[in-house]
């Protein structure tokens, strides 16, 4: 799965330990997501489309 | 306590349960056998405080670890048994394990608690390699 949070991330200036704090999760969690090793549940998923508040679909994209 | 991180409680159950393991096998008998249960119950409480503390990212790696290393280390600690067979470590192991649980009667209790721990320890082994293995291939 491709997705376009780092794009994202860094267009709000945060870091990944910025977005770790805010998603709850840690800073390793976010790095996988971000470099396509880790596919986040759809809870997670659910909670960075509200934090960047967009569809899921313009964040996620099927590889 | 609440406001431990996943890894403070997952180093705390690491700490506490080789400490009063090892408390058991130095304690001996009753004692020992009662501290040999705190470590597991102690492993137990602050384990499970870990995996609540936990996102997401970190519980998928445990259970990778659990199913792939836990597998893999049990049917190594199997393949390696003739190893732990050798007289020369068999029998040390066998004193070392015997006067931990104080001379029981039966002379059948050494090797079996020796046969439990190997297999836990190559359970171990495995988990702990494939939990760094997801860590370091998920960078």
């Amino acid at each position: 799965m491709k997705n376009r949070i780092r794009e994202l991330r860094t267009e709000r200036g945060w870091t990944q330990a910025d977005l770790a704090t805010r998603l709850e999760v840690s800073r390793n969690s976010v790095n996988a997501i971000e470099n396509g090793k880790y596919d986040p549940s759809l809870p997670l998923a659910f909670s960075i489309a509200e934090l960047f508040n967009l569809p899921i679909e313009q964040i996620f994209k099927r590889d | 306590m609440n406001r431990l991180s996943a890894r403070s409680w997952r180093l705390l159950a690491a700490i506490g349960f080789w400490v009063l393991l090892a408390a058991a096998f130095i304690t001996g008998g009753l004692a020992g056998l009662l501290l040999g249960y705190s470590a597991a119950i102690w492993l137990a409480i602050f384990s499970l405080g870990a995996w609540r503390r936990q996102d997401e990212f970190e519980r998928a790696a445990q259970k990778f670890a659990w199913v792939f290393g836990g597998l893999f280390g049990l049917l190594a600690s199997l393949a390696l048994l003739p190893f732990i067979l050798q007289p020369g470590i068999l029998d040390p192991l066998l004193a070392l394990i015997d006067r931990a649980l104080g001379g029981m009667s039966n002379p059948a209790a050494p090797a079996i608690v020796l046969g439990a721990i190997w297999i836990a320890l190559g359970q171990l082994v495995g988990f702990v390699v494939c939990w760094v293995g997801w860590h370091v291939t998920k960078r």
